[in-house]
This record gives structure tokens, C-alpha cells and sequence, in this order.
């Protein structure tokens, strides 16, 4: 129950373990039948045989599709997933998530705005756009609930959802005006989508997720005082303004970054840390290693359900995580409400 | 003191605490809030080890010196009975004493009271009040709180400053402070003080307008009030 190193060690390798096996499924599943005995002969016969009974296009399927696919959808869901944590934190209301509070809508705008204005360009400039766009949405919506330090959950979620929707009607004027082909697709920004997943996007997002994740986890116990109150954060030694500025940033800066090359994927910062926090406590120095790990498979899984659910027909990966997760935000507003 | 000073200077051990970093402060002083609001399930061994965070480096955990000091705090509070449950499950008289360990965790020579008491009923206001007054008197841990209710601070304190808009209007014994023209000075409420019965200590005793023409009753009802 009371957290310590080895504790947050062995958890997080076991979360790893799950994660290897829910890729390896997940590669062998999909329209095209690749098998999960082949894969593991790939996997295990790698140096001595380099045959394996694998054609060219298992293989092209496996590495140019399936694997930066499911890459991809690891990232997205593990910072999705931190970021909830940091957000649900930070304004002490644990139905906070990047989704519900607008941000993803408002990255989204920001990189939309960075691609049609031809600064898309340049590889950084989409993440930076977005980041932008997240960040003046954290602003907006902290602005319209009021700065009061005593948390008012309603307000602040209210005030997420009406900017989340007014973003997403900005979102739907920009594609539908532009009709440009650099662009996604009006789906692929409202419901996000991870069918179009390439190696150069994990590349560019993944120095950007490590080194927040880190600057998160560093102030991972100061976190749990900041839960406790304000006032007491302060009182047991915690700089709070800065801690609360840098970290609204560095969330602000992760979320940006990963919606800019997946889209808008909503509930997924809500859903895991919650089930973290029912299994492993609320100790922040567990309760974000375990919720970015968990993440990576819980958005495989999702994702992997969003291909072949109704197959060869592949769904937006945000359809499956909104099902699931409307009702279960819903299960928690009526819970907390006692 | 927490929030830092707009004019003046506040000094701890001859220290000023604008040239201190807040943890060392936090070692000095501890504090014990109005209220808790805890959003998120925790432990109330984890929110007492908390009171360590100032002696915590960045990223480590509790070692075996924290959770003895912790647990020395609990049993000096009483909570250590419910260390597994959670914070939000527990009535408010239960959660101030776990605050009050969490403060002592900090081992700090000097602890604040901001209106701990201000949500509690009588039986845990004194309850609250004997265990910070033993603590004052075998730990030798200086208190300093803030109250509205000046009979608890009668028989509690032994030094009281009346604060009126701002400025300090006295300061003294409960003797030399709660007196029927102090009161009426900084409250402009009509109040009668006399001795308490078990003290001697001031009491005060509330004097209703609506009531006064009925003779001497506000004199003659012997029961204390608040």
C-alpha cells in the first residue's frame, strides 16, 4: 500500500511485460491472417534463420504497417494517460483529462493552423503549433471557470466542454475551407486516428514525450502534496506557482505534441489513471509510471479493436475510446456526486 | 507566514523568512489547516508521511527514519488505529488529528493553528485543544493559533494577541486580554466575563439585546456558552 522504490520498479516492469504481450497480439491480428506462430518465429528464430516462412508482404505489413501502428498508439496513449494524471492533479478534480478540458480540440486547431499556413513545412513547427494551441486552451479555460483556488469541478468541466466544442467547430471550417491535401480528414481530428501511423511522426514525438514525462515524474511527489491543498503544498516546502506553471506546460506540451500526429483520441487521461488509482493508491511516484505504462495497452488494445472490429472496415480509434469512456465519465460524475 | 508578507518582515530563529527556502521553513514550522479538502483517496499513513516531504529529496522515497517518526506522530494523535483508510472516510474530528501528525512529522519546533477547530463539534474542539496543549507542555512545541472563539482561547492559551482591523489592539494573559471592554472594542458585541468555574480563567458569556429586559436571566444561567 505505502510506495517505495522496488515497489514502483517491479510494478512498472510488469506493466512492460504486459505491453510486449499486447503488441506481439496485436501485430498478428488484422485483415491481412499473419499469425501469431509466425510472429514468434520471426521473433525467436531472428539470427539463426532469416527465412521464417515470411513474405514479402508479411513483412511490409508487419513493419510498414502494423508496427509503427501500434508504436504509435503506445506513445499516444501513455501521454495521454500522464497528462490526465497532471491534469487531474493539478486542479484537484479527478475527472480533468486533456479531452474534457478542450486542450486536445485546441492542439488540434493549433496544428491544422501551422499545416494550412504552410509552416507545416518545417517538422517542428506542427508540434510547436500545437503546443501553442494547447496552452492558450489552458489559458481560455482557467480564464472562463474562474481562478479561484478552491477547486470548482463543475465550472472547470463545463468550461472544457464549451470550448472543446467551439474548437472542434473551428476545426471543421479549417478542413472543410481548405481543401488541403497535406491535411487529414475532418474524422481523423475529431475522433483521432492511428491507420496513417509512420516512423517519422514517432520520431519526432518521442523526444518531446520522454523529456516532459521525466520533468513530470521529477515533481511526481510534489504533486501529491499540491492534492492535498494548496496552502499545505506550500507550507511543507513546495515552491507551488512554479511547480503548478511548469508542469501546465509540460503537460500543455506532451498532449500538443501527440495530438498533432494523432488526432483528438478522447478519455483516455481519464479512464486509466482511474483504474490505476483504484488499484495502486494515489502515490503520484507510482501513479504515473503505472499510468503511462498501462496506457501504451490500453490504446493498442483500443486501436486493435478499432481495425478489425467490423473488418476490413477500420474505425477512428476515438470511436472505441469515446463508448467506453462517455459512459464510464458519466458512472463517475453520478458516483461523486454523493 | 505561509503565503509570505505584503509589508513587513516575519523572522524565524532571527531569520528572515524571505531569504529562507520554503523547506527550511517547513522544518521550523508546521501547520494544521481550517479544513482538508482531499479529492483523491490516500492513506492516512501517507498523508502523515507527507509531513516528511521537507526532508525528502527530489526523488526518493520514506526510509525506515520516516516511517518511525511518522508512526511516533500517530500515536501521539491517536490515529494510529486507522492508518490504512482512507483520508476521505474519516469524520472530521479523526481527520484534524491526522493533521496534527502530519504537522508533527515535521518534527517542527513551532506549529500554526489556522481555525483548526472552526468545523468541529464541542466534545472535538476540546479534544483537539487538550492534545495540542500536551503536546505544548511534554514536547515542548510552541503553538500559535488563530480562533474566533475566545473561551477555548481563554483556557487554552497563555499568551493571547486581540487583533482588530489589522492591528494588534492587545496583548497579554487571557487575564489582561478578554475583558467586557477589550471585547466590545474589537467585536462591538455586549458580552459579560467572568470567572470560569474550573479555571478561574475569563469567561465570556454572550448577551442577547432581545433578551435583556427580562430581568437578570443572562446572569443567572449558569451553563457556559459559546
Amino acid at each position: 500500500m505505502v510506495v517505495n522504490l522496488r515497489k514502483v520498479v517491479l510494478i512498472s516492469l510488469a506493466f512492460v511485460f504486459v505491453f510486449v504481450i499486447v503488441a506481439i497480439l496485436s501485430i498478428s491480428l488484422g485483415t491481412a491472417d499473419i499469425g501469431l506462430i509466425k510472429i514468434l518465429r520471426g521473433i525467436f528464430g531472428w539470427a539463426s534463420d532469416p527465412v521464417h516462412g515470411w513474405t514479402d508482404t508479411d513483412r511490409v505489413i508487419v513493419f510498414q504497417v502494423r508496427l509503427p501502428r501500434i508504436i504509435l498508439a503506445g506513445i499516444v496513449g501513455a501521454t495521454l494517460s500522464v497528462a490526465g494524471v497532471v491534469f487531474q492533479a493539478l486542479f484537484r478534480n479527478p475527472l480533468a483529462d486533456p479531452y474534457i478540458l478542450g486542450i486536445s480540440s485546441g492542439s488540434a486547431v493549433g496544428a491544422i493552423l501551422a499545416i494550412i499556413s504552410g509552416a507545416g513545412l518545417s517538422f517542428l513547427s506542427i508540434p510547436a503549433a500545437s503546443f501553442c494551441g494547447a496552452l492558450l486552451t489552458i489559458m481560455l479555460v482557467l480564464g472562463i471557470a474562474g481562478t479561484g483556488y478552491r477547486f470548482q469541478t463543475n465550472t472547470l468541466l463545463l468550461a472544457g466542454v464549451i470550448v472543446g466544442s467551439f474548437f472542434s467547430a473551428i476545426i471543421m471550417f479549417l478542413v472543410s475551407i481548405t481543401q488541403d491535401e497535406r491535411l487529414h480528414s475532418i474524422i481523423f481530428w475529431l475522433m483521432g486516428d492511428l491507420s496513417l501511423s509512420k516512423y517519422s511522426e514517432i520520431i519526432i514525438v518521442t523526444p518531446f514525450v520522454i523529456v516532459g514525462c521525466l520533468i513530470i515524474y521529477l515533481h511526481a511527489h510534489h504533486l501529491n502534496l499540491i492534492v492535498t491543498g494548496e496552502e499545505t503544498a506550500l507550507q511543507l516546502g513546495v515552491e507551488v506557482e512554479r511547480v503548478k506553471r511548469l508542469l501546465l506546460i509540460t503537460a500543455s506540451l506532451i498532449t500538443g505534441v501527440v495530438v498533432s500526429v494523432s488526432g483528438v483520441i478522447g478519455f483516455v487521461g481519464l479512464i486509466v489513471p482511474h483504474m490505476m488509482r483504484m488499484v495502486f493508491g494515489s502515490d503520484h511516484r507510482l501513479l504515473l509510471p503505472v499510468s503511462g505504462l498501462f496506457g501504451l495497452s490500453f490504446l493498442v488494445v483500443a486501436d486493435t479493436i478499432a481495425r478489425i472490429v467490423i473488418a476490413p472496415v477500420e474505425l477512428p480509434v476515438g470511436v472505441i475510446t469515446a463508448i467506453f469512456g462517455a459512459p464510464f465519465f458519466i458512472y463517475l460524475l453520478r458516483r461523486k456526486g454523493a | 507566514m505561509i503565503h509570505g508578507s505584503k509589508e513587513g518582515d516575519v523572522f524565524i530563529n532571527g531569520a528572515n523568512i524571505k531569504e529562507i527556502k520554503r523547506r527550511e521553513i517547513a522544518r521550523i514550522l508546521g501547520m494544521v489547516p481550517q479544513e482538508a479538502s482531499i479529492v483523491f483517496p490516500f492513506s492516512v499513513l501517507e498523508v502523515v508521511l507527507m509531513g516528511r516531504s521537507p526532508y525528502l529529496g527530489r526523488l526518493s522515497f520514506e526510509g525506515e527514519k520516516d516511517y518511525a517518526i511518522a508512526r511516533d506522530a500517530m500515536e501521539m494523535t491517536d490515529t494510529l488505529s486507522f492508518a490504512t483508510r482512507s483520508i476521505n472516510e474519516l469524520s472530521g474530528g479523526e481527520r484534524q488529528r491526522v493533521l496534527i501528525a502530519r504537522a508533527l512529522a515535521q518534527q517542527p519546533q513551532v506549529i500554526l493553528l489556522d481555525e483548526s477547530t472552526a468545523y468541529l463539534d464541542i466534545k472535538h474542539q476540546i479534544a483537539f485543544f487538550d492534545l495540542i496543549k500536551t503536546l505544548n507542555q511534554k514536547e515542548g512545541l510552541t503553538v500559535m493559533a488563530v480562533t474566533h472563539d475566545v473561551n477555548l482561547a481563554s483556557i487554552f492559551c497563555d499568551r493571547i494577541m486581540l487583533l482588530s482591523k489589522g492591528t494588534v489592539h492587545c496583548i497579554g494573559t487571557p487575564e489582561e486580554v478578554i475583558t467586557e471592554s477589550n471585547i466590545k472594542e474589537v467585536y462591538e458585541a455586549d458580552v459579560l466575563v467572568d470567572a470560569n468555574p474550573q479555571t478561574g480563567l475569563p469567561r465570556v458569556t454572550l448577551i442577547a439585546s432581545s433578551l435583556s429586559d427580562k430581568g437578570s436571566r443572562s446572569k443567572a444561567d449558569a451553563a457556559p456558552q459559546l
